[in-house]
């Protein structure tokens, strides 16, 4: 998943870099410098025809344009070359700007202005020229019918100075010039409304038609000379200017713009380069790297003592390496390829039926922890193998690793190990016979040593009383108490033989498990010793419903001697508390019997439980050192622990448990 | 290699710039300094010019304008092509006073011949349309002329296989208005009289006019009539205000038909102002002015005289110069233009019933 998520993201990383790529590439590309050298072009032209026009207007000046054609063609182009700016900024985003159409506007608007202009120009000229043209031929017409006489030299005078005056005023266009002519006008004029009924028809109409050229002569004269100059004047090649100015700016910040881009396009390409570079070398670093590694996995598998087999999802062997060889007899060349079950025993093969079939089911039996199998050598011997199985991913592949190891010699060892383990066994067990049988036979010994000694104690007892009673009058008062003392000695060594052989059969009698209710043991026992006279002042604390699972006849000896025990010693005080329960103790329920008696002193508490050994003396404390014996020994063949704790004078506890958990806390 | 990079940016820029001054500059220059080649020496300074065929005309153009300019699905109900008024066998017009137009009208103005119109600075009397283009328009939505609309005219034409085939081949975009008066235009700018008699005087045929037009010419340059009919058209290039010299209109000066440019700009100083006629071949086509008033030649001349150039006119010299004026009409498809001579079968005038 992670290397999917890697791959994706070097992928938009790649895509990302070609998107910049191609965004500045479409940026440092620009079909300005057609368009702008086209608009150029067209502007140059436009000039140009300016020009032309301009010449034309001078030569209409001075008389030189003998027809308009040429301006027809002039103005006709101009307009073309217009529409044809119109195209290429249309077509350019040039046209958008808001500065270029202002200045195109001005640039059509003095172009129309021109052309009004030069229609107007055209037809005032014409007008004029043709009365220029003819104002000589009408006055030589009107001279020719002047009549002689004072009044036909003046009208001859008026009219060659008029006609003078006229051409000089048309040739100079000098204003001063101007009032000669409407001077000389009013003298024809007023010399013909002094003379006028003395011409003749021809002579007036002549007079009048010459005033009526001369005047559209002067008057068109300074309309066309104005008009002229305001012709020339028209701000044409200013508002080019401005325009292809404009177009120039606009074309040089893109220009800069694209370079700009182009720059950076080309130091984007020189990074990816390096970058591509640095990249390559790592690769080649990192490929020299892997070589090393790989070899050294390499040499570490095929050193390694165990078989490492890995197979693809199919079962089928990918890699056996040199362990593996020798251990199950076969060289890589002939299981790669084949499926693993033939390294396996006929037993196992069918629990990986046809490759892995926990593939399908998702039970990996072998997965993960050690297996001990059975392999299969070349020559079909079997063998033990202790297999670990490890599923790997590599890329999105599943592949299985099976890491095996011929334990033949450890099962040997193990067996081994085994047997002798058996064979100890039965030695103890042998010894522990041997051993019960001797104690059995020094216990039927003992007791039977004692069971014997009986007899002729009872003897000795009874004959002395026999002899008491019948030497009793011969016997004074030292002998009788010596016979006392023999008797005496001869019950107590009786008790002590009873005790001996209540021990032994403790020992001997067989466990019975029942339920036993402690708490109604006690309070048997503590009727009894009150029925014997002690223990009625005492203060008895007795835990109900104490049970547990064990001998009754043994539990009853054993309370018997532990709250006897607890009475004789607590005799000497005045306030006695014997407590009788059980506690929680190291999570066993542990019973104890607790006095204020006597206590003893803890120095000697692991002489209290062994046999006829007394902390106090006989005088002090009757006893004949059996009764702690008797109770370690029932707690013993319940196979519990018994111990005291205690303190001189200040009482003493014993505890006694038998190793189960606490029913209740 | 950033320097490199760097220079040959410059260096391209430097190769353009001299591509620029070659290809388009100097070209330029070259046109300054050679004249048109038709200018002779002498012939500079000739106020009439001749005539030339034009060049780069698509004579396939040429063909489907033809066509167009004879086909009555032009006009509305289809009854009416550009050859109604401007017959090319009658010399480009139709002869009468003032025109009929559309179903006999009548229409105001006197039809002005369409051959050499091309060379017209203005199309129109009042000089309302720049182009043939945009008068090929005016005709179209004319109500007394076609009165149709481009799409419902297209539509005719759409139908036409033949049109579709030639326009489609001619024209990428096919059927179009557009395409439609670019044919007709080229075919009219086809229609230009050349080689006429005082064409090859001017180019040099010392004989190609005898001594009386020769006579003529002169007196219609004394006259001033070279005022406003100069140019290869002899007029046809400007605008001229009827009744220079005296009032030309009486108590009808205020008629809408005599108004002139100034129903096109409605400014009083163009009252009465027309576009100077060509005098190419005004021989074979009159009556003349405006509205036709002058049936004859020596009529418009004397009137002209009178009004426009405030002078008088002996009889010998209205001959003399109408002597010049014949010389004018040049040839079309080879023949020469006159008055009965365009009987060519190839021309078949649609519109005369006879």
């Amino acid at each position: 998943m992670n290397y999917q998520e890697r791959g994706l993201r070097r992928w938009l990383l790649w895509l990302a870099v070609v998107a910049v790529l191609s965004v500045l590439y479409t940026h440092s590309q620009t079909d300005m410098p057609e368009q702008h050298s086209r608009i150029t072009d067209n502007l140059h032209q436009l000039r140009q025809l300016d020009i032309t026009l301009n010449q034309d207007f001078l030569k209409i000046r001075y008389g030189l344009l003998h027809h308009y054609d040429s301006l027809v063609d002039s103005m006709r182009e101009i307009i073309v070359v217009q529409s044809r700016l119109d195209v290429d900024l249309q077509m350019s985003e040039l046209g958008q700007l808001n500065e270029i159409r202002l200045h195109r506007q001005s640039v059509r608007e003095v172009f129309e202005r021109k052309e009004r202009l030069l229609e107007k120009l055209k037809s005032q000229t014409s007008i004029l020229r043709n009365s220029l043209i003819f104002l000589p031929v009408a006055t030589a017409q009107v001279l020719e019918k002047v009549p002689a006489g004072e009044g036909g030299r003046l009208l001859r005078e008026y009219l060659t100075s008029l006609e003078r005056h006229s051409l000089i005023y048309y040739i100079t266009s000098d204003a001063r010039q101007r009032p000669r002519v409407t001077a000389k006008l009013q003298q024809l004029l007023a010399l013909k409304s002094r003379l006028q009924t003395r011409w003749d028809r021809q002579l007036n109409e002549g007079v009048d038609n010459l005033v009526g050229h001369v005047r559209i002569v002067m008057k068109q004269k300074t309309m066309v000379d104005s008009m002229l100059h305001a012709l020339i004047d028209l701000p044409t090649v200013k508002q080019l200017n401005l325009l292809s100015r404009a177009n120039q700016n606009y074309y040089q910040e893109r220009a800069s713009l694209a370079n700009g881009y182009q720059l950076a396009l080309y130091l984007v390409s020189v990074l990816l380069l390096v970058y591509v570079g640095y990249i390559l070398l790592k690769l080649s670093r990192s490929v020299t790297e892997l070589e090393v590694v790989k070899s050294e996995l390499k040499s570490i598998i095929d050193n390694t003592v165990d078989a490492i087999i890995t197979t693809d999802e199919k079962g089928l062997i990918a890699h056996f390496n040199n362990a593996a060889e020798s251990i199950f007899g076969r060289t890589a060349t002939d299981v790669i390829g084949h499926s693993v079950t033939m390294l396996m025993s006929a037993k196992y093969r069918q629990q990986h039926p046809g490759g892995l079939g926990y593939l399908a089911t998702g039970e990996a039996n072998l997965m993960g922890e050690n297996a001990i199998l059975e392999g299969r050598r070349k020559d079909g011997s079997f063998f033990p193998l202790e297999l670990a199985v490890n599923e790997l991913r590599v890329t999105d592949q599943r592949m299985f690793t099976a890491i095996a190891r011929d334990i033949t010699a450890r099962v040997k060892t193990e067996q081994k190990l085994a047997d002798y383990r058996d064979s100890l066994e039965e030695q103890v067990k042998k010894r522990t016979t041997e051993l019960e049988l001797s104690n059995r036979e020094l216990e039927s010994y003992s007791y039977s040593i004692a069971h014997d000694l009986r007899a002729p104690l009872r003897a000795i007892a009874g004959y002395s009383t026999i002899l008491q009673e019948d030497a009793g009058d011969k016997l004074d008062a030292e002998d009788m108490s010596n016979f006392d003392r023999i008797v005496a000695a001869t019950h107590r060594m009786e008790g002590l033989i009873a005790d001996i052989l209540e021990l032994g059969r403790v020992s001997q009698t067989k466990v019975r498990l029942v339920d036993v209710d402690l708490t109604a043991l006690a309070q048997h026992t503590i009727e009894q010793l009150c029925t014997a006279g002690a223990g009625k002042d005492i203060d008895w604390q007795i835990q109900e419903n104490l049970t547990v699972l064990g001998d009754e006849k043994l539990f009853g000896l054993l309370i018997e001697n532990l709250l006897g025990n607890a009475v004789k010693y607590s005799s000497k005080k005045t306030q006695v508390c014997i407590e009788f329960g059980a506690v929680c103790m190291d999570g066993n329920e542990t019973f104890f019997v607790k006095d204020n008696g006597a206590g003893f002193d803890m120095q000697y508490a692991d002489k209290l439980f062994a046999p006829f050994q007394r902390l106090h003396a006989s005088a002090e404390f009757e006893g004949s050192g059996v009764g702690l014996a008797t109770v370690q020994r029932i707690v013993d063949r319940h196979y519990g622990r018994v111990w005291a704790e205690g303190a001189v004078d200040k009482g003493a506890a014993f505890y006694f448990t038998f190793e189960l958990p606490c029913p209740l806390p | 290699m950033l320097l490199y990079w760097y220079l040959a940016k410059g260096s391209f820029w430097a190769v353009k710039l001299l591509l620029f001054f070659f290809v388009v500059a100097a070209p330029g220059l070259l046109n300054g300094a050679i004249a048109d080649p038709s200018t002779s020496l002498s012939l500079r300074h000739e106020p009439v010019q001749p005539l030339f065929y034009p060049s780069g005309l698509n004579p396939e153009k040429i063909t489907l304008g033809e066509r167009l300019f004879h086909d009555q699905r032009l006009g509305r109900e289809s009854r009416m092509s550009c050859a109604t008024c401007h017959s090319l066998e009658n010399n480009g017009i139709d002869g009468l006073t003032r025109s009929m137009g559309r179903d006999k009208q009548g229409m105001l103005l006197n039809t002005p011949t369409v051959f050499n119109s091309s060379l017209n600075h203005r199309l129109f009397w009042d000089g309302r349309a720049h182009t043939l283009e945009a008068q090929i328009n005016f005709v179209v939505e004319g109500i007394q002329e076609f009165a149709t609309q481009w799409p419902v005219l297209l539509n005719k034409l759409k139908q036409d296989a033949q049109y579709r085939r030639s326009f489609s081949h001619i024209y990428s975009e096919g059927i179009t208005a557009a395409n439609v008066r670019n044919a007709i235009s080229t075919f009219v700018r086809s229609l230009i009289t050349i080689n006429s008699r005082f064409d090859r005087w001017l180019l040099g045929d010392v004989n190609a006019i005898n001594s009386e037009e020769k006579a003529g010419y002169h007196l219609f340059k004394k006259y001033g009539c070279i005022a406003c009919h100069q140019g290869r058209n002899v007029g046809g290039n400007m605008f001229q205000k009827l009744g220079v010299f005296k009032a030309f209109f009486g108590h009808d000066k205020h008629a809408r038909s005599h108004l002139g440019r100034y129903n096109v700009t409605g400014k009083e100083q163009d009252k009465h102002v027309f576009r100077v006629p060509s005098l190419r071949l005004v021989v074979l086509t009159p009556p003349y002015f405006h509205d036709g008033s002058a049936k004859t030649l020596k009529d418009a001349i004397k009137v002209m005289a009178e009004y426009q150039l405030g002078r008088n006119i002996s009889e010998q010299d209205i001959e003399s110069i109408i002597a010049f004026l014949k010389t004018l009409p040049g040839e079309y498809k080879g023949r020469v233009l006159s008055d009965g001579a365009t009987q060519d079968a190839s021309y078949k005038n649609t519109d005369d019933p006879e």
